[in-house]
């Protein structure tokens, strides 16, 4: 409650004094400039001559690595001898893989452990040729369709070109940017072995060292927003620039932004530090909550021909990367991308497609597929911050019953708890959620509880009390500044204040018998030098204790979760003879997993922080912090119920997450720019592998008057794979059955189309699950040679493809706004209208807007697989047959389409292969004409075991 | 012809059309059209929906997602009632008699549990019942109290309007009086006097005015304060008060106006008490009190319009209801508070049975407070529930025989069929 009143402060001093509508508080997060390695690497990259090459590629040191791959080693310019390694490793499906680490770092440089990110085994090597020629090592391959590829690699300046059938699609230290700041001892210039130490002010080494105005503020301590980043390893960040080469008309992906579905041009880098932003804005390229730092490119290339390839950067440290084009227009012509990242290796995947199809499924085969999702999970879902009791669920769940509005899953937030200290309940409001929660499962519906990884300071706790006895804790680092041992006394070092004055001698009249020895008078010693004093650094075994930071059940700690064996003990906290009050249809939302600290810098954990597993320092690891909480929850949830699919919904995550958990795009506004952006981060999400995802319907700030509900809903059953109602404790109630009639019915009518479809979504999450097809995505992916795709910016940013067969137009604006709507419909053999069956050529078309629906058309020759019953819930509807709607394609009188069937629900689709999976050809010997036709038709189909 | 085929019906339950309640039955005899088309007989209830209003499937589960057309359960030894198409063959027990599952089959299949539901629910009906009858008799009670108390209001309404003309022509009588008398002593000491008592007579006659206008403002006025009054002074009057409590009460809301007088009064005639002035000063306060019970008694009147008549006896009566962390208090016709935040004030009511509580204290960041009230048939009165389903909108159910209406008898004694949206 303090908290939440706390948080209302900062709104209404925001709202009264310095913007009229709340926005995001700019001051607390840092930009580009703000931070010292951001900073030093745009110094570093517009140094003069920087075509000069400093790294260069030893290719007489080529090594076969034990995983497959090569190692090289590398060379600066500066330095007698190598100290970084190159690692090349070129995959069967067609991706090149680049990393470069330091071959003796001063302290371990954070590497994310194999089967984290990067599947374990790695994916399957390509058979390649390679070939030395002056200056350049040159790989070739082929791509899993068999389309020849080529990497070559060039040795100095040190770069790597990519290239398919014959054209380079990507150039990686194309305009040698690369920078790599080895460790070093503290305060040294230099890392260890330089070679021109003789005069260490002017070596041109790396952006933490060089001649061309250096800045070094923030190499061993960075002050922002009150708190000051210890910084003992020094200065050990790391970048690189990469080229798209063709003409390149849009760059995609980069998520999790609010901004735009082609890329923009910004001249502030986009961000990647997870954090929890309050009240975020749009078009904008801040740091949100998670990070999938993955760019897909489209390269228009000679010929007619057009290709897509995509680059990924695993660096789970904060990281920035700027977009830039050649031409000040910057429409056109090749793309550009520099990133630098503040500490890690740098590794760095590209993927060849040349198809979006097989960018996809590069992807995947790199960070592995993702799990079916339970039928119910691409229900819907009815959320709030808070439903308050067991009187209140029951009402919610009955309310949807007393209108017959299908939804599958309720779910409660934090104020569910006893004190926020989350597994527990509050005895007042929640005496018996098991027979809570047993009511729900009995309508055949799930129920989801909110699982935050901070953990209240109580002793009366048993998590606080176990995660600390363990030691699992992360901890703060209470540095004392001591003598720096290694420092001593020069042997020079004139510590006397006065010496004898030489310039004086005996008077003449000085007797030494009476006046005693001559003794020349005191002076100032010329070359006193100071008192020495050795310098002082920080003491390398400092006092480790558990940090606390300030969330929201007060103070509060946070867990080490990068620790398998933290991970295993949470997991285990979701038994259900450990977790009272629940059962087997309980499932997790983790939220404020960035970590969220609200006293800590940028309202996360200070990056100084230590992680007890491997001693590693929060920066090293901060984007991955969240991934790994929702992991250890997913695989908790595994072990509790074993052979069930388990559903966990996270708001921070990483490169990789789709293999546990669906995401949903955080503290969003009801706003009509929130609810048109919502388009353009699914489709990003869902280009980074996360196919599970949707934004808050309806905002989750503030309360949506009734048009914008509508056409939220209309849009998000149509484009959101994870369909979830949720709104802030300060917002008016916005269950579909609080709002009049016709409204009511109007959300009714979307969820009743969400229920018909999902045996198409269940398809789509089949070739999801099992082809890497995303689920939802831009046109571009389906229609790559329509350039209309590419750059039309309808088709760019309010339209998105649902599968191969649904294209949407998303309304979002008021009707006294917008009266119509132009939308494309891409190069196809046609369209059907998804609302009366109306046919419509590819092409721009004007659609008159009512409020009963928004755009959205069938792609000619597709059989869409529906459920035509609409029950209370996905469960209910399971025996239910299937009804396929045709859409004929006119010219040929086919239509094909898939359908996936399994148990919606368990493993054994995946353990035992129980499941159906068909294609569904279509073809009519006769022209039906334009007539709607009705069939009635029954086929049967036994779930067949493969054993 | 109709009355045989019924009888043919119940003779030969294999021709009834599953899912339809008996009486409609016979809709399906004739053809059966929709979407201006004839549906064969045999596409009844085979399992395929033809009609987008669900009429050729009333037994099936195939016209799921339409309320047009509703699945019938008998529950014989319990109450019938229909279901949405979407709850048959859904695999969840909706009807005591399980026959929206019918094909579940051995263990799967929902036990008939319409005996005990038909037992539990005719103990709970009569417990109804009983209290209705008890709400009921209390709530005539009540009314005819209303009525007794909405007569008196009136007459004394009316007694104060006969009343007034008379209680004027005696104040402008002793304002005459006065003034000879003044100028009678004028006449001793014209020249000291004169001016101080023509003073004084212009102050007099300002106050009069000042007073008109107060008066004015008082039946004018509709703020918290007045409300708060008038609700206590008519306790007063109802309990046999004397105007002299009003007027002392008067004083204690408008400290300022009423002090200054006095010091100016006693200032003039400090002396002496002039008798002639005490009788102007009383005759004032009996002309005040008197609008001021007429302009009260007229808002109260519109306060309760008759059709509230069987919520009277929540006038001046406050119930209380105690959650973990407040207690809270609702005052009817006055105001309702959670510990010492009040929650709103008294705006009406807003149905037959539902009355509202509104600006409140403001929330922060957010909206006033207000508390939404519900009532249920009970002959007690108390307050059942009271929650917050939105930040700062309370919302609390309380029983109260007001309540009560007649037709719930019907209801409770011959139980219609259950419609799903009267589920709650």
């Amino acid at each position: 409650m303090e908290v939440v009143r706390r948080m209302s402060w900062v709104f209404l001093i925001l709202a009264l004094t310095v913007l009229p509508a709340a926005a995001v508080d700019r001051s607390k997060f840092r930009t580009c400039e703000q931070g010292s390695f951001c900073r030093r690497y745009k110094k570093w990259i517009s140094r003069p001559e920087r075509e000069k090459a400093l790294w260069t590629v030893l290719p007489q040191t080529r090594a076969p690595l034990p995983e497959g791959g090569f190692s090289f080693q590398v060379k600066h310019v500066n330095e007698e001898t190598p100290h970084l390694l190159l690692k090349l490793n070129i995959y069967a499906s067609g991706m090149v893989r680049m990393r470069i680490t330091e071959i003796k770092p001063l302290h371990i440089r954070h590497e994310i452990p194999p089967g984290d990110v990067v599947s374990d085994p790695p994916p399957a090597a390509a058979k390649v040729s390679e070939a030395d020629e002056s200056g350049k090592s040159i790989f070739k391959f082929a791509t899993a369709d068999g389309t020849a590829a080529e990497a070559i690699l060039h040795h100095s300046p040190l770069a790597l070109e990519v290239s398919v059938g014959g054209q380079i699609l990507q150039r990686l230290n194309a305009r040698n940017m690369l920078n790599f700041e080895r460790y070093r001892t503290p305060k040294e210039r230099l890392p260890p072995d330089t070679a021109s130490v003789a005069a260490p002010d002017t070596v041109l080494l790396d952006a933490a060292a060089h001649p061309n105005g250096l800045d070094t503020n923030g190499l061993w301590e960075e002050p922002f927003g009150g708190h000051t980043d210890q910084k003992p390893r020094g200065p050990a960040s790391l970048g690189m620039d990469v080229s798209f080469l063709g003409d390149v008309p849009s760059l995609f992906g980069l998520p999790e932004h609010a901004t735009k579905a082609s890329l923009p041009f910004y001249q502030e880098p986009y961000r990647f530090f997870n954090l929890d932003v309050f009240e975020y804005e749009i078009d904008e390229p801040m740091a949100l909550y998670g990070a999938i730092p993955i760019i897909w490119a489209i390269h228009r290339l000679g010929g007619g021909q057009t290709v897509s390839s995509g680059f990924l950067w695993i660096n789970p440290s904060e990281t920035f990367v700027k977009l830039e084009r050649d031409t000040p227009d910057g429409k056109g012509g090749p793309a550009h991308a520099w990133w630098t990242s503040e500490s890690g290796v740098l590794d760095t995947v590209v993927m060849v497609g040349p198809t979006p199809k097989t960018v996809s499924a590069q992807f995947h085969d790199l960070t592995g597929h993702g799990p079916m999702p339970g039928l119910w999970a691409l229900g819907k879902h009815q959320c709030r911050w808070n439903y308050m009791s067991e009187k209140d669920v029951a009402t919610v769940d009955s309310m949807y019953d007393k209108y017959d509005i299908p939804y599958d899953t309720i779910w409660l937030d934090i104020e569910h708890t006893d004190g926020k200290a989350y597994f527990s309940w509050n005895a007042a409001a929640f005496p018996n959620p098991k027979q809570m929660i047993d009511n729900i499962s009995a309508k055949r519906r799930k129920f989801v509880n909110v699982v935050d990884p901070h953990i209240k300071k109580d002793e009366k706790f048993h998590v606080y009390r176990e995660v600390r006895d363990k030691g699992f804790f992360v901890k703060k680092v209470s540095y004392k500044q001591i003598d720096d041992p290694t420092d001593v006394k020069p042997a020079d070092w004139v510590e006397e204040t006065k010496i004898p004055d030489p310039t004086a001698t005996q008077p003449p009249e000085w007797n030494t018998e009476e006046d005693g020895p001559w003794v020349a008078p005191q002076i100032d010693n010329p070359a006193y030098k100071g008192a020495w004093h050795p310098r002082k650094v920080n003491d390398p075994t400092p006092d480790l204790t558990d940090f606390e930071g300030w969330c929201w059940p007060g103070t509060s700690l946070y867990p080490d979760f990068t620790d398998p064996a933290m991970r295993e003990y949470w997991g285990s906290q979701f038994a259900l003879d450990k977790y009272t009050g629940t059962n087997a249809d309980t499932y997790i939302w983790n939220d404020m997993n960035e970590p969220s600290v609200f006293n800590g810098p940028e309202v996360t954990m200070p990056r100084d922080a230590i992680h007890p597993n491997g001693m590693v320092e929060h920066r090293d690891v901060h984007n991955m912090y969240g991934y790994y909480v929702h992991r250890a929850t997913f695989e908790g949830l595994q072990k509790r119920t074993p052979g069930d699919r388990p559903f966990v919904l996270t708001r921070s995550f990483f490169i990789g997450s789709h293999k546990y958990s669906a995401i949903w795009t955080g503290d969003n506004y009801a706003q009509w720019s929130h609810l048109k952006a919502s388009i353009a981060m699914v489709g990003a999400l869902t280009l980074g592998g996360q196919s599970l995802v949707g934004a808050d319907v309806g905002g989750f700030f503030k309360h949506p008057d009734t048009e914008m509900t509508v056409r939220w809903y209309q849009l998000a059953v149509l484009i959101y794979p994870f369909l979830r109602n949720h709104a802030h404790l300060e917002t008016p109630r916005r269950e579909p059955y609080v709002f009049d009639e016709k409204t009511m019915l109007r959300i009714k009518a979307s969820l009743q189309m969400r229920y018909k479809m999902l045996p198409l979504w269940y398809t789509l999450f089949h070739r999801w699950a099992s082809a890497a097809e995303p689920v939802v995505r831009p046109l571009f992916w389906d229609f790559l040679d329509d350039p209309q795709t590419h750059e039309n910016e309808e088709a760019l940013e309010s339209q998105i493809m649902l599968g191969d067969s649904l294209l949407v137009h998303g309304i979002a604006k008021p009707s006294s706004e917008q009266s119509e709507a132009t939308v494309y419909l891409p190069k196809a053999s046609g369209w059907y209208s998804i609302h009366n069956g109306a046919f419509k050529a590819p092409g721009a078309h004007v659609h008159k807007l009512d409020l009963d629906s928004i755009p959205a058309y069938y792609r000619a020759g597709t059989v869409v697989p529906l459920k035509s019953r609409i029950r209370r819930s996905s469960a209910c509807m399971s025996l239910d047959p299937f009804t396929l709607n045709v859409y004929l394609n006119p010219q040929t009188g086919a239509a094909k389409g898939r359908l996936y069937i399994d148990d919606y629900r368990t493993r054994t689709y995946q353990d035992v292969g129980l499941l159906c999976a068909r294609k569904i050809d279509f073809t009519c010997s006769a022209r039906l004409g334009t007539r709607t036709h009705h069939a009635k038709a029954s086929f049967e189909e036994t779930l067949k075991s493969s054993h | 012809m109709k009355f045989t085929l019924l009888s043919v019906f119940a003779c030969s339950p294999a021709a009834v059309i599953r899912g339809v309640a008996p009486e409609v039955q016979s809709k399906y005899l004739q053809s059966l059209h929709c979407g201006g088309e004839e549906v064969a007989l045999s596409a009844i209830n085979d399992d395929y929906c033809d009609c987008d209003d669900g009429s050729d499937e009333p037994g099936t589960g195939a016209c799921s997602g339409q309320e047009a057309t509703l699945f019938h359960c008998p529950n014989v030894e319990s109450t019938p009632q229909v279901v949405y198409a979407s709850r048959v063959g859904d695999g969840i027990c909706d009807c005591c008699d399980g026959s929206d599952e019918a094909h579940l089959l051995g263990q799967r299949a929902c036990p008939n549990t319409c005996r005990e539901e038909g037992q539990r629910q005719s103990a709970e009906r009569e417990k109804k019942l009983e209290d209705l009858r008890a709400g009921l008799k209390v709530k005539l009670e009540t009314i005819s109290q209303a009525k007794q108390q909405k007569q008196e209001k009136e007459e004394q309404i009316q007694r104060i309007n006969g009343e007034l003309p008379g209680l004027e022509a005696q104040l402008t009588e002793l304002l005459k009086k006065k003034e000879e008398a003044d100028a009678v002593r004028l006449q001793a000491d014209c020249k000291t006097e004169l001016p101080r008592l023509r003073q004084k007579v212009k102050d007099l006659e300002e106050k009069l005015a000042s007073l008109e206008s107060q008066l004015a403002r008082v039946q004018g006025e509709t703020t918290s304060t007045t409300t708060k009054k008038v609700v206590s002074e008519y306790a007063k009057w109802m309990d046999g008060a004397d105007a002299m409590e009003d007027e002392k009460d008067e004083t204690d809301m408008e400290p300022d106006t009423t002090s200054q007088d006095t010091q100016e009064v006693d200032g003039g005639a400090d002396q002496e008490e002039d008798p002639l002035e005490k009788e102007l000063k009383e005759m004032e306060g009996v002309l005040k009190s008197n609008k001021d019970l007429r302009s009260r008694l007229t808002k109260e009147l519109e306060e309760l319009r008759e059709e509230h008549f069987g919520f009277a006896s929540l006038r001046d009566k406050c119930l209380e209801f105690k959650s973990s962390e407040y207690t809270y208090k609702l005052c009817f016709f006055k105001d309702a508070k959670q510990s010492f935040t009040r929650l709103g004030n008294w705006d009406g009511f807003t149905s037959p049975t539902e009355a509202v509580f509104k600006n409140g204290e403001m929330c922060f960041g957010g909206p006033a407070r207000s508390l939404k009230v519900s009532f249920q048939c009970g002959a007690t009165e108390e307050v059942v529930s009271l929650d917050e389903p939105s930040r700062c909108n309370y919302a609390a159910v309380v029983r109260h025989s007001g309540a009560c209406v007649e037709t719930m008898m019907e209801e409770l004694e011959s139980p219609r069929i259950r419609h799903p949206k009267e589920e709650l």
